[in-house]
């Protein structure tokens, strides 16, 4: 089978004014130093299965937006190939249009003054959906997504969450076998979050829809996402499943000890049991933070040989993505 | 690998017909946004019922005791400007408003998101609008202007044809001349501050709505009569007074067609090149 979506050497710039300071940059280019050009996006290759979920992460301004806007056939590429359902993005970009739903989180499609159902309405003929289709669809959506309380409410009224809800059905109105979602659970709670992934799961395991997904909780991405694309600077620094990622980048399951008071246990007390390559740090708390590698010694094997130690509780914080992009983006460990 | 319009023209033209279905999309949204705020029309009635009584008022003071100025009599001059404002209720386009603003904000990437073309889904929705203003604000001045302000209204089957034509000739050029100025925003970016009084006094003012012609000076009434701005107001509101006659409202229907071809010549032109450049703000 083909690719749902395929990226070849995909690069794009950006001119920018270099404006003077104290020159206004919306006069025109009068007063202007000239123009910089700006690389958002450099050399991206990758390839997407039809029915796949993938995250697509980096730190802001690493791309991703931009990624989507050249996959959707918004913007033309610098330099590279796009396809997407095996054709071309910009020079097909009513075909393609038919075939895929974009969101972008902090842009409404929703028509501002109208009510929810109105939108989707004149979706119905701008996608040319049947009568029998368009009502079956909406059905299963209002029912997936709750959207019975606001359909007859003006936009402008909804919550960013109940809003989030509609954009999504709207993008699925006509069925796309491809979704861009570019920070789709922005501003929503917990709830409404958790809600949305497990929405996302749902239509991806009934309809096969292939979803590339950026977001700035990573905790969307591990949850729902089997594969992650990390960016950085405009460039792809990865490729692989969430875990594979921590690993890849070094980051390190911590096991936090808790000794009993009365025992005093001094640090170099348990450097000794361990080997060479667990860190050790002294926390705020008094417990003990001994970050390992699960590759050479488990959990248990650890604690077992930190057996005769006063060790009155433990708790281990698994190595996450979010750790991975602090220690990749942030320097940090 | 062909291109996206290659393969538009490659359809049977049966479902080429029914892909025009799909731009009812964009044309109801007006429809239905007027439906919503149906309430607050009798406020904007009034509103415009004391516009066109003032500018009635205005020209009954030019007039004082003069019988006729530029070949107008009194009763001509207040039909026309009476019928013009009728008319203004045709002469709406969406354009600048969505496509300027669009390129600022960026929305405008939404547009190009959906299996329509650009160019067409601007005019549906511009058409929506016309559509809903006709019954929203045209009935309601042709009503007040015949009632209060004595306007004079064509009945005759020749004239009234006449002016359905050109008036939908107009709407046309309406369409493609705010088009192109709304294209502008993917060089310029920044369209808006000057536009409420660049489009009052071009589409207006050159338009004919508010003086006619013969009150223009010589080169100017030269010029103007062969632009396209004079299949605005002008042509159909000289036809509806009786000032044009069946053979002159042709030939001005004849110049309505020929600048449309160039105009809408030209917007597939800049629509190319826009489509180029676009850069999508934020994100
Ligand atoms: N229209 C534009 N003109 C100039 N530069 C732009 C434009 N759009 C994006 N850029 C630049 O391209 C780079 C990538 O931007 P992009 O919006 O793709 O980032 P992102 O990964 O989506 O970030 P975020 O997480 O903040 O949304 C940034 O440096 C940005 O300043
Ligand atoms: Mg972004």
């Amino acid at each position: 089978m083909p690719a749902a979506i395929h990226a070849e050497g995909l690069a794009r710039q950006f001119r920018v004014l270099r404006v003077r300071p104290g020159a206004r940059a919306d006069a025109g280019g009068g007063r202007a130093r000239g123009y910089a050009r700006v690389d958002a996006l450099s050399d991206v290759t990758f390839s997407i299965e039809p029915g796949q979920m993938v995250g697509y992460l980096g730190p802001n301004g690493a791309g991703k937006s931009t990624t989507i806007k050249l996959l959707t056939g918004v913007l033309r590429p610098s330099a590279g190939t796009v396809r997407v359902l095996e054709l071309d993005p910009c020079r097909q970009r009513q075909r393609l249009c038919a075939q895929i739903g974009v969101l972008f989180g902090q842009r409404s499609q929703l028509w501002w003054d109208i009510p929810l159902i109105e939108s989707f309405f004149a979706l119905r003929y701008i996608y040319a959906l049947g009568a029998e289709d368009f009502r079956r669809q909406l059905g299963r959506l209002r029912e997936l997504l709750q959207l019975d309380a606001f359909l007859q409410t003006p936009v402008r009224q909804l919550s960013l969450g109940q809003r989030m809800r509609g954009e999504l059905a709207a993008v699925l109105l006509h069925r796309p076998r491809v979704l861009f979602l570019d920070e789709p659970t922005i501003g929503v709670d917990a709830v409404g979050k958790d809600a949305l992934r497990r929405f996302l799961l749902e239509i991806n395991r009934l309809d096969g829809v292939t979803i590339l997904l950026t977001s700035h909780d990573l905790g969307d991405i591990e949850s729902i996402c089997g594969r992650v694309l990390l960016l950085h600077q405009g460039r792809l620094i990865g490729d692989g499943p969430p875990a594979e990622m921590t690993r890849r980048f070094g980051v390190r399951p911590v096991l936090i000890l808790y000794f009993s008071a009365d025992g005093r246990v001094r640090t170099d007390q348990v450097r000794d049991r361990l080997p060479p390559d667990c860190t050790l740090e002294a926390r705020a708390d008094g417990a003990l933070a001994v970050t390992f590698d699960r590759m050479a010694l488990t959990p248990p094997q650890l604690l077992s040989r930190l057996g005769d130690l006063p060790i009155l509780d433990f708790r281990l914080e698994e190595a996450s993505l979010a750790h991975a992009f602090l220690k990749v983006y942030g320097g940090g460990a | 690998m062909g291109d996206g319009s290659d393969a538009e023209c490659a359809r049977p033209p049966a479902r080429r017909w029914a892909g025009l279905a799909r731009y009812w999309g964009y044309a109801r949204r007006p429809l239905v946004e007027l439906r919503t705020r149906r309430s607050s029309l009798p406020l904007g009635w009034v509103r415009s019922w004391v516009y066109a009584y003032i500018l009635v008022a205005f020209w009954r003071a030019v007039y004082g005791h003069t019988a006729q100025e530029a070949g107008y009599t009194l009763g001509q001059i207040v039909s026309y400007v009476v019928a013009g404002q009728v008319l203004n209720a045709v002469l709406v386009s969406t354009a600048q408003e969505r496509l300027s603003q669009g390129v600022r904000q960026g929305t405008v990437i939404l547009d190009l998101l959906r299996p329509v073309a650009l160019p067409l889904a601007l005019l549906a929705d511009g058409a929506g609008m016309a559509l809903g203003s006709i019954f929203s604000h045209g009935i309601p001045m042709l009503i007040f202007g015949v009632l209060v302000l004595h306007m004079r209204v064509p009945l005759a089957p020749t004239p009234l044809a006449l002016v359905v034509l050109l008036g939908f000739l107009g709407f046309a050029l309406l369409q493609l001349l705010d088009g192109l100025i709304a294209y502008s925003a993917f060089w310029t970016v920044r369209t808006q501050g000057l536009d409420r009084l660049v489009n009052w006094i071009v589409f207006s003012l050159l338009g004919g709505s508010f003086v006619p012609y013969a009150f223009f000076p010589h080169w100017a009434q030269g010029l103007l009569t062969w632009s396209p701005l004079a299949g605005l107001y002008s042509d159909p509101v000289q036809v509806w007074v009786g000032r044009m006659g069946a053979a002159a409202g042709l030939a001005a229907a004849g110049r309505d067609l020929f600048w449309l071809a160039v105009l809408m010549a030209i917007q597939a032109w800049v629509h190319v090149r826009a489509m180029r450049r676009v850069i999508s703000f934020g994100g």
